[in-house]
């Protein structure tokens, strides 16, 4: 088993890579969703559904990146439980849930949008629950420092 | 806070220094620090003993109540 340190950097590689492969993504998704319009035989407005939410998405997925890249670097300087975490997680659970209520409305012009809105707004419950531990942890750390 | 820490008072009467006390019940001079400034939330009751042995006092001579305005 990997050891806190190891698995922590082996997240942040992993988050440089997934940073890397959405600027990719950014560039090429023109020619990926003309590929995918024609190979799939979608119809071709759903090129434009699909560009017009991946490409409003795409900051909200960049911030939520750089967000857990912080966050990751944090963990990997000792500092866990301390406000700015907080601060981090709430910025991914509030680019989570832009992401759901946008693929939300998306659904109505292109149906697996859907899929992707419940699967986003799961991921914000499940941020929102991790920032409470989060705020409780920080409340009890501090708690425990200042018992002398 | 409601609970006053009157641990410098003590520290003052039985000549004893910072440091020194910090020796004699096993903590850093910063824990010591924020026990005397009053930033504490808690104490524990081994803290609190080492403390009385150190300065051959009782807890009452330490702690003190003061209602809050």
């Amino acid at each position: 088993m990997l050891s806190q340190t190891k698995s922590a950097k082996l997240s942040l590689y992993l988050t440089d890579f997934i940073i890397a492969l959405f600027c990719a993504a950014a560039v090429f998704l023109p020619r990926f969703t003309k590929w995918y319009i024609t190979y799939m035989g979608r119809p071709a407005n759903v090129r434009t559904v699909v560009l017009a939410v991946c490409y409003t998405c795409l900051p909200f997925a960049l911030l939520a990146l750089f967000s857990l890249r912080q966050l990751l670097k944090n963990i990997l300087r000792g500092d866990t439980f301390v406000t700015d975490n907080i601060k981090r997680l709430n910025i991914l659970f509030l680019c989570c849930t832009a992401a759901a209520v946008i693929s939300f409305f998306s659904g109505y012009f292109y149906l697996p949008f859907y899929i992707i809105s419940v699967a986003a707004a799961f991921f914000s419950l499940i941020l929102r629950v991790i920032k409470n531990v989060f705020r409780s942890a920080i409340e009890i750390k501090a708690e425990n420092e200042l018992t002398i | 806070m409601a609970i006053v820490v009157n641990l410098d008072v003590m520290m003052a009467k039985r000549k004893i220094s910072s440091g020194e006390l910090a020796e004699k019940i096993g903590i850093t001079q910063a824990n010591l620090s924020i026990l005397k400034t009053g930033k504490a939330r808690a104490i524990r009751f081994s803290t609190l003993e080492s403390i009385c042995k150190a300065l051959d006092c009782q807890p009452a001579d330490i702690l003190e109540y003061k209602e809050e305005e």
